[in-house]
């Protein structure tokens, strides 16, 4: 049962109409086994996984919360009796016990999370760790890397003492397992989203229309254009050597636009039913290929990952004492932008490593995190010459000119990203970018575009489809591309604008766009129904 | 939430399921010509056709029922789709049955010969322009893959990617709404193949059964034999190159000589005796090539088709046949206007469609639409 399957349109109907018909106060226990069901459904084999990640957060949350109210408590006894130094060593041993019981669920949890997807296995291939696995039938229990970070990012929460820790472990585990978003986020904070779940929402007209608008349009970008894209991407990556280096650059940008319109699109749709319940859930996505810089990309790109990296792994790394260190003997070697850029540069190339080992376990996604860091490490030491350049020039930052150029060379710098996820490895990467590249300069100097027509037709015939595909993915990205310009320009959501001026357009739209869906969504006999690429993480 | 509000959710869903009704009968196009000819059978006024042809292209290419009505004066229809296998016989039959109490069926002996007696494409292009009811459903029972069956019983999920082709489903749209205007169709799901096979070199031939087929066969007749139906005639239609049987064709020829039934052979050369088989009731009746006056280059398409001369040649001779030693007349005169009409209608068209293929102005087939833009 996926997001864009018929079974889980009546799951959710049946979901929202036993949830509105229950009284408030019950509301949340109707979340709860509506998220249990979907999930047993789902991968029911995998339940214990979950169920130990919910228990180990539960438990040693109540143990935190415990050890420090405790300590607390004794502190206020002692208060008068005990001297600064005392009180010093008191509060430093009670961090250190906290610490301790933060991170047995950490180690626990992760290392499950690192030997699943795979990590040992490619640290020592020899253990046939793997192997062992799925001779065990144990592979990725679905959602596991989102509903890990969910609960270790609550569990650091209370251990910094900025969340209280739930008393209920059922309503816990709703937070934990909340059905629309576990498959592939967003992730969520436990203060912005925990009361939202078991507070119980009335039925409003504008929750169920707005929501329905988010499915409706996730919808599209998965089945419309997503769906369509990805058979002609897989054809193209199969056969890259023998279509060259244009098509290889043909094979980037539709990737760029599938993992967009996919990923995007299965965020909507978990937003969507999230809405219908009356629960707003963090944005994802903020047209990230409009970014003008590297950095502004990862704030718009799967930004609850980001966040959640920044939090908890970021600050922690780059206001660590080593860190702060480390800034003021580079102040007093390099001057005031070094030491003050350093600490934080070597946390971000550290948190892109991170990011892109969390992509998977394979050696090109440690390529993808470096090529990332190693960017972002240079811009943010190199930003004071980069600025001088632009004065010598005189180059009008703001203007329209240089920020659209700005665009391009962040999308382009993104690309070559992008290679390193689809290529079947690191090696094949780096092979990749150079095809990507200088290939495909090569080509079309050699005329590649006149045998364009040939391959694009030879690449329709081995996929099934026929150049209203094409024509329907090309209108897919203009439409995708005007609402993210009128998106980027009011700084509001379409729906909302549209709704505000005309309702009717807003019906006529729904109509248009629950029919496109209908007559050009990818589905039926001998299609697989569409899984989406960031379950797969 | 106020009652306009769940009015509003009401009208949408319905306005959806509509929509969605719509696009499904638009773009239900899997085989625009299978569909239509079928559409053609059932405006057909119930009980006034007289024979009923049951087979795969060869029948509907070569057997022209118009002509056949203005010769013999009894009305005839052909039941087929491309690539009908012998395994789907029944099914036609019985799809036949529930409109239709023809005197005689004419059963194409091909459909035996497919490999794959159950094959997707053709099964489909059969389950798709049949309408909705017991019998579909049988046959999807007894037809179809059980992964498979789902899609034919809700065909959208399937076809909706069909607006790829929307020229396709216009055109479908437009020839079924052609139909339902005048009340029947004017071709009866005849289509000729307009051109020759000027150059072609005839070979030999071996006819033979699959073995699926054989199967099929044995299938076909117990079923003709359970429902009684005792009025059937097996034609072997016309091949262009020298047929030899094989061994399967001619134990299968026995069995139905056996079961009581006629076989009419349209695939003998003059000089070939191997194809007559005599008992003391039945009779394998030869009609070698040279009496019908096939040219095999002149009156064929391709190896297994006739094109429009020969259809013409082929129609004369096998309603002929049906007529004066089956001696069957057309019994209803409720019908009769709509046939005089075709039949008039067809004899102008026939000229202009003889001389397309003699120009080689139009290759391939000449289906109803193109009958009907002719002046």
């Amino acid at each position: 049962m996926t997001f864009t399957s018929f079974s889980f349109l009546i799951f959710t109907v049946a979901a929202l109409v036993v949830y509105y018909v229950c009284p408030k106060k019950f509301r949340w226990i109707i979340l709860l086994l509506a998220s249990g069901t979907f999930y047993c459904i789902v991968c029911l084999k995998y339940v214990p996984f979950l169920l130990f990640t919910m228990l180990t957060t539960f438990l040693c949350a109540l143990w935190i919360e415990r050890v420090q109210e405790r300590r607390s408590e004794e502190q206020k006894k002692n208060k008068e009796l005990w001297s600064a130094d005392e009180k010093k060593q008191f509060k430093a041993k009670t961090k250190i016990c906290k610490r301790w019981i933060l991170v047995i669920p950490l180690v626990l949890n992760f290392g499950i999370l690192f030997v699943l997807k795979g990590y040992l296995q490619m640290l020592m291939p020899k253990a046939g760790i793997t192997s062992f696995l799925t001779g065990l039938g144990i592979l990725l229990p679905l959602g596991i890397s989102f509903y890990t970070f969910q609960s270790m990012g609550y569990l650091i929460d209370v251990y910094r003492g900025k969340t209280k820790a739930e008393k209920n472990f059922a309503k816990l585990a709703l937070f934990v397992s909340f059905f629309p978003q576990i498959i592939q986020g967003p992730i969520a904070i436990y203060d912005d989203l925990a009361h939202q779940l078991f507070e119980g929402h009335d039925l409003t007209f504008e929750n169920i229309k707005f929501g329905f608008q988010l499915v409706l349009w996730g919808l599209i970008k998965k089945m419309v254009i997503a769906d369509r894209a990805a058979p002609l991407l897989s054809q193209i990556l199969a056969n890259k050597m023998e279509y060259g280096g244009f098509a290889t650059l043909c094979a980037v940008l539709l990737y760029a636009l599938q993992l967009y319109a996919d990923f995007s699109g299965g965020i909507d749709i978990a937003r969507g039913v999230a809405q219908m319940f009356g629960i707003t859930m963090a944005e994802n996505f903020r047209r990230p290929y409009f970014s003008r810089s590297l950095g502004e990309y990862w704030r718009r790109w799967h930004i609850t990952l980001g966040a959640w990296l920044k939090n908890y792994l970021f600050y922690p790394i780059a206001m660590s004492d080593g860190f702060f260190r480390l800034g003021k003997k580079t102040k007093k070697a390099f001057g005031s932008h070094v030491g003050k850029e350093l600490p934080g540069c070597i946390a971000t190339l550290i948190t892109f490593l991170v990011i892109g080992i969390w992509h998977g376990a394979n050696w090109k996604y440690v390529g993808f995190g470096l090529w990332n860091g190693l960017i972002l490490f240079a811009s943010g030491l190199l930003k004071p010459v980069f600025v001088k350049i632009n004065e010598k020039l005189h180059i009008k930052t703001e203007s329209f000119g240089w920020r659209l150029w700005q665009m391009f060379r962040t999308f382009l710098l993104v690309l070559a990203g992008y290679v390193f996820d689809i290529a079947d490895g690191l090696g094949d990467g780096l092979r990749m970018l150079k095809s990507a590249t200088a290939g495909a300069v090569s080509d079309l100097a050699g005329g590649a575009l006149r045998s364009a027509g040939m391959v694009l037709d030879q690449i329709l015939a081995e996929t099934g489809m026929s150049k209203p595909d094409l024509l329907l993915i090309l209108l897919g990205l203009i439409v995708m591309l005007l609402v993210s310009i009128i998106q980027e320009k009011t700084q509001k959501s379409l729906r909302v604008c549209i709704d505000e001026k005309k309702q009717w357009l807003t019906w006529v739209l729904m109509i248009a766009a629950t029919m496109a869906i209908i007559i050009l969504g990818i589905y039926g006999p001998g299609i697989k129904a569409g899984e989406f690429v960031y379950m797969q993480f | 939430m106020k009652l306009k509000y769940w009015l509003k959710i009401l009208i949408f869903v319905v306005v959806i399921a509509v929509l969605t009704v719509g696009a499904a009968i638009f773009l239900h196009v899997p085989e625009a010509r299978d569909v239509t000819g079928m559409y053609g059978f059932y405006l057909e006024e119930e009980n006034s056709l007289d024979v009923v042809l049951i087979g795969p292209s060869p029948v509907y290419t070569g057997f022209y029922s118009p002509l056949a009505y203005e010769q013999e004066e009894f009305t005839s229809y052909a039941v087929s789709t491309g690539g009908l296998s012998g395994a789907m016989y029944p099914s036609a039959v019985r799809e036949t049955l529930q409109t239709q109490n023809p005197q005689l069926f004419v059963v194409d002996l091909s459909g035996f010969c497919d490999e794959d007696q159950k094959d997707s494409a053709a099964v489909r292009r059969w389950i798709d322009s049949i309408r909705n009811g017991e019998n579909r459903e049988k046959s999807i029972a007894d037809l179809v893959s059980e992964e498979d069956k789902d899609s034919y019983r809700t065909a959208f999920i399937k076809y909706h990617s069909n607006w790829t082709r929307i020229r396709g489903c216009f055109k479908t749209l437009i020839d079924k709404g052609d139909q339902k205007k005048r009340g029947y169709s004017v071709t009866k799901n005849f289509c000729a193949y307009t051109d020759t096979s000027d150059n072609a070199e005839i070979t030999e031939e071996v006819y033979e059964f699959s073995e699926e087929g054989f199967a099929s066969l044995e299938q076909f007749l117990s079923f003709l034999k359970e429902e009684e139906i005792e009025n059937v005639l097996f034609v072997r239609f016309p091949r262009r190159n020298t047929i030899t049987d094989g061994e399967r064709y001619t134990e299968g020829v026995q069995m139905i000589l056996k079961a009581g039934y006629d076989i009419l052979d349209y695939c003998t050369d003059a000089d070939d005796t191997k194809g007559v088989y005599t008992s003391d009731t039945f009779n394998t009746y030869n009609r070698h090539k040279e009496t019908v006056n096939l040219n095999p280059n002149q009156d064929f398409y391709d190896a297994e088709h006739v094109n429009i001369f020969g259809a013409e040649k082929l129609t004369k001779d096998l309603a002929a046949y049906i007529s004066t030693l089956l001696q069957v007349k057309h019994s209803d005169a409720k019908a009769a206007e709509t046939w005089e009409n075709a039949a008039s209608f067809n004899t102008q068209v026939l000229m202009h469609a003889k001389q397309l293929t003699q120009a080689h102005a139009h290759k391939g087939l000449y289906t109803q639409r193109d009958f009907l833009k002719q002046p």
